[in-house]
């Protein structure tokens, strides 16, 4: 995996035997599709925005080369640390929590029991509902005087916050209606748990084991490559979150109110990426926020690859 | 193994027809349709012209009205409509070498996109045609103009006015409305209601909107354009901004938020200023028409923006924005696309348009046309529109960018995050850099 | 004894399903009463969830503004058609670098990844004028096209289905002399199943609530889809709130189908042997 990053070939070794090749050759033709696609249409943009973030490019004009500039200009920039700040809670509040409504979700979507199908159409149907729709829907839930989640808070004699105007409540709001869409990631679980052999659990069952235990030592397990691939997209999308930012706190682009929302507390490193290419025509400058994320990211997703080695159990291997 | 080679060949095949298929259907869409012009003109093809403009619904309906009386009466020069809510689809179309042939956006993109080279222009033609741009607003048509160049022509404008609830104005003893600023903070300090313990249960106006609006009202300006200077630090910007602040604190952010949070939605009856919760709002022309249709009972006035007592010549201040057509850079059919643009805004096309949709015209000589006889409130404001004090934002290639970093400032000062001056530093500081 | 087991089977499955079926199922409700409001009562504080009465007119209206048959059926293609093209060439894709030991399969997962890390913003524009210069704008090409190449997305998360996939399920097939992609087809992608109509289902609501693609890529108001359709209810000072509820109601209608009817593929377990060690 280093290798690949650092952007080596693959070591070839001298001599490779015909099974080797035998093998090359197929692996080239399963995944062809892919190689041609990148070669055709994401080679050229993903390099490209390498190249304008050395650059100063306006769209409109041809892009003019300063080098690290852009770089330098964004470690001074106070945009920039207030997005990333905003960026990582979601990333490391938001994704972990997810997962794991996701998860309990999924398991209870997986009862034998009548009407079931029912039940699982139920839990899809907030993913179903158009983005200004939900934004609404999710003003309303979250008024502070009449909305739903705080005549809860106030019958179960919680504090009852101001969420989306409160600086200091909008970005748990975003992390609440997070949890809402977690119907989407649990049809992945859903489908990983219909490959556990439900022998596994009759196994623990005669042994003694409980259902915490059972969870434990067969279900997590079992999930664990879905896990990791929830995690690491949960991440990428927690790194590049821009929609519901944009929809709740978003003034229209050009008119002069700055997207944040309150205190600028949903300034997002997308947002503030969008804002400097698309409102500011700063190309060059957004280009170069996106390869710091970029570098940011990745070396995030390394981590959770190498680290899954602990955790993560693939059956094939 | 066979049976499963057929399938695969079968969606190779499939994969082809569909994309043959749709490479197919462009040179068909982007020719002209055969037996198109039944009009007698038959002498040359007509020239088919992009229109890509902002509005949606009902106000595109308008404008799609218009093109369809230019069809009829132009069979050569067929427009086509397009109504897109999000601009950066034409700047996409515009860089990767697709433009629409005509256009519409936000007065205040025109300088920075014209500068850069992203629109065409139109000084010859005008020129050419003697379209007297003495007819225009100046405000309004200052920020499609840089360095002696005119980028694009504004139809519509917005002015903010000073809206009253007569009945609470009366209550509190108050006649008539505030004109000077120095009123207007005696006035939010009167009208503003506390209750159990503090509560705040009416505001005399919200203090977090327009610091723009009353830098004019101070004298304020943003750009020293001699000495190619920003000046967010000039001291009718900072006064504005410490009246925000003045109010701002009177309350606090906490009991701001919690007020603020109690408030309906801007566009039904529950708006704050029609259900007393304001006794005053700044708003745009509009409003009346919400007014009327969500709270017709509502007794108002409609009144200049206050002004410094201590400079009586900037009576009747205020902030323009306009929406723009122009004509993007490297477009197929110049001309063509100027003739339309040209005839859009004409008197006649800009009256029926803009009283439609319920917007300013930009032409003064429209502002006693009869058209805009029962739109409520626009007596008001066509008269208000005509007053030397108002302003747009200056129009430079960078007043996007300034805009944000000032409104976040703006945002922070009240807060209390930075201090005024602090904050008003920042601005220059991130933004001067850029003046070229 | 038999108290409990009826417990643990019936009643608490049952109870916690409905607990939770409520909080997911209230947008929807909320969603579908606020299309029959009246527009005056849509923002009445404190707000009721029941309209005071039933406004169907709101429907017709809707369907006056937008032509909806239109746009479904333009929608529903380019739909379809990213289906097809991404259960071609994900699990191809997928199958390449999880069970093909081959010395550019770690390679390909790494860009894999990296193609979604980097944020979209930036390759629009040079993505746009690639489209331009095959002369590819106004068509749904742009919008369909990538998915006849795998998305990074259904490649790394068929690559995680795979990779559970017993070896010795394709070892023994191996030994028989069945060819590569005989063992794809006939013995890996029946195990794959509820991943794939997971793959589908995604696929159809992602090209489906799609608002950027066809917006930037679609310059004719005939060729539009859904989504763009929406916007006409929406102006500068607020939307026409009744009227864009009721239209996200129909809009929805097709994925609730879709999904209801596609659970018999999703839930098969015809993958027993899936194990882990």
């Amino acid at each position: 995996m280093i290798d690949s990053i650092s952007g080596k070939t693959p070591s070839r070794k001298k001599g490779w035997t015909r099974r080797e090749w035998r093998y090359f050759w197929l692996g080239l033709v399963f995944a062809s599709p892919w190689i041609i696609g990148f070669l055709i249409f994401t080679v050229y943009p993903f390099f490209s925005s390498l190249y304008f973030s050395l650059t100063e490019y306006d769209l409109f004009n041809p892009p003019r080369w300063v080098g690290i500039d852009n770089y330098k200009a964004i470690m001074e920039d106070r945009s920039f640390y207030k997005s990333i700040t905003n960026t990582l809670f979601m990333a490391f509040i938001s994704v972990p929590i997810t997962l794991f409504s996701s998860l309990l979700i999924a398991m209870l979507l997986n009862f034998k029991v009548r009407g079931i199908n029912y039940y699982r159409t139920m839990f899809y149907l907030p993913a179903v509902i158009p983005g200004v729709a939900s934004a609404l829907l999710w003003t309303w839930m979250l008024n502070p005087d009449f909305g739903l989640v705080n005549m809860f808070l106030r019958w179960v004699g919680l504090p009852d916050p101001a969420w989306l105007l409160d600086p200091r409540f909008t970005k748990p709001s975003l992390v609440l209606m997070g949890l809402w869409g977690s119907g989407a990631g649990a049809l992945i679980f859903l489908a990983a748990l219909q490959g556990v052999p439900q022998t596994y659990y009759e196994a623990a069952q005669v042994d003694g084991a409980n259902w915490w235990h059972r969870f434990w030592k067969i279900t997590v397990p079992a999930l664990s490559p879905i896990i990791l691939f929830q995690l690491i997209m949960g991440l990428i999308g927690a790194f590049q979150i821009f929609t519901e930012s944009y929809i709740l706190a978003g003034g229209k682009a050009g008119s002069g109110s700055s997207l944040g929302g309150p205190g600028q507390s949903l300034l997002f490193y997308a947002v503030n990426l969008y804002q400097e290419a698309f409102i500011h025509l700063k190309m060059g400058y957004a280009s170069a926020l996106a390869w710091i994320l970029f570098i940011i990211v990745m070396l995030i997703t390394l981590l959770v690859l190498k680290t899954s080695k602990r955790w993560v159990y693939y059956g094939g291997e | 193994m066979k049976r499963k080679g057929s399938i695969w060949g079968l969606v190779f095949v499939l994969l082809l027809a569909i994309l043959s298929g749709c490479g197919g259907k462009k040179p068909a869409g982007s020719g002209s349709e055969s037996g198109e012009p039944a009009g007698g003109d038959a002498k040359k093809e007509p020239v088919e012209l992009s229109f890509w403009y902002g509005w949606t619904g009902t106000e595109a309906a308008a404008l799609e009205k218009l093109i369809q009386k230019w069809n009829d009466i132009r069979p050569d020069i067929r427009v086509k409509g397009l109504s897109q809510s999000d601009y950066q689809k034409q700047l996409t179309a515009i860089t990767g070498g697709n433009p629409p042939d005509i256009a519409s956006n936000f007065g205040q993109d025109v300088v920075p996109w014209g500068e850069r080279g992203a629109m065409m222009p139109l000084d010859d033609y005008i020129k050419k045609d003697n379209v007297d741009l003495g007819d225009f607003v100046p405000a309004a048509l200052s920020s499609s103009q840089s360095d002696g160049k005119t980028y694009a022509l504004p139809i519509a404008m917005h002015v903010s006015m000073l809206f009253y609830n007569k009945e609470l104005l009366e209550k509190a003893g108050l006649n008539g409305p505030p004109e000077t600023m120095g009123q207007l903070k005696e006035y939010i300090a009167k009208l503003s209601v506390k209750e159990n313990g503090g509560k705040l249960q009416r505001l005399g106006l919200w203090p977090g909107v327009d610091a723009f609006t009353f830098s004019y009202a101070y004298g304020g300006s943003y750009y020293d354009a001699e000495n190619k200077q920003v000046t967010p630090d000039n001291a009718g910007v900072k006064a504005a901004v410490e009246f925000g602040k003045g109010i701002w604190d009177q309350f606090g952010s906490k009991e701001l938020d919690r007020f603020a949070s109690g408030l309906g939605q801007y566009m039904s009856p529950q708006n704050p200023f029609f259900t007393g919760k304001y006794a005053m709002t700044i708003d745009g022309e509009w409003l009346p028409t919400f007014i009327k249709q969500y709270a017709p009972n509502l007794q108002y006035g409609i009144a200049p923006i206050p002004y410094d007592e201590n400079n009586p010549s900037l009576k009747h201040p205020g902030n323009v924005t306009t929406s723009v057509f122009y004509i993007p850079k490297g477009v197929k059919h110049p001309d063509e696309s100027w003739k339309f643009l040209k005839w859009l805004t004409e008197p006649e096309q800009m009256a029926e348009f803009t009283a439609a949709i319920g917007n300013l015209p930009t032409r003064t000589s429209l502002q006693q046309h009869e058209i805009y006889k029962d739109v409520p409130g626009f007596q008001e404001f066509l008269q208000y529109s005509s007053s030397p004090n108002l302003h747009s934002f200056p129009a430079t290639s960078f007043s996007a960018e300034y805009m944000t970093e000032f409104t976040t400032q703006y945002n922070a000062i009240l807060r209390g995050e930075v201090g005024v001056d602090e904050g008003l530093k920042r601005v220059k500081d991130k933004i001067q850099p850029l003046v070229k | 004894m038999g108290a409990a087991k009826l417990f643990r089977t019936k009643i608490f499955p049952h109870a916690m399903l409905i607990l939770f079926a409520i909080f997911f199922l209230f947008p929807f409700v909320w969603l579908v009463f606020t299309s029959l409001k009246s527009s005056n009562e849509i923002f009445e504080l404190p707000p009721r969830i029941i309209p005071e009465s039933f406004q169907w007119g709101n429907y017709k209206a809707a369907f006056e503004t937008v032509p909806f048959g239109r746009y479904m059926l333009n929608t529903l293609v380019i739909c379809v058609v990213c289906i097809i093209g991404q259960l071609f060439a994900a699990p191809l894709v997928a199958y390449s670098i999880s069970r093909i030991p081959w010395a550019g399969s770690k390679i390909i997962f790494a860009i894999v990844l990296a193609t979604m890390i980097l944020p979209s913003q930036v390759q629009l524009i040079p993505q746009y004028i690639i489209f331009a210069k095959l002369g590819w704008i106004n068509t749904m090409l742009p919008l369909t096209i990538g998915a006849f190449f795998g998305a990074p997305f259904y490649i790394f998360l068929l690559r995680q289905f795979l990779l559970g996939v017993p070896k010795e399920l394709s070892e023994a097939a191996k030994m028989d002399g069945a060819s590569e992609f005989r063992i794809y087809a006939q013995i890996i992608l029946p195990t794959l199943k509820p991943a794939l109509a997971t793959v589908a289902l995604f696929t159809f609501v992602g090209a489906y609530t799609d608002f950027m693609g066809p917006l930037i890529y679609l310059n004719d108001a005939a060729k539009w889809t859904l989504t763009l359709g929406l916007q006409g209810f929406q102006q500068d000072h607020g939307a026409q709130w009744e009227k864009l509820m009721a239209a996200s109601t129909i809009m929805a209608i097709p994925m609730i189908l879709l999904y209801f009817f596609g659970q018999k593929y999703y839930m098969q377990s015809g993958s027993a042997f899936t194990g882990f060690k």
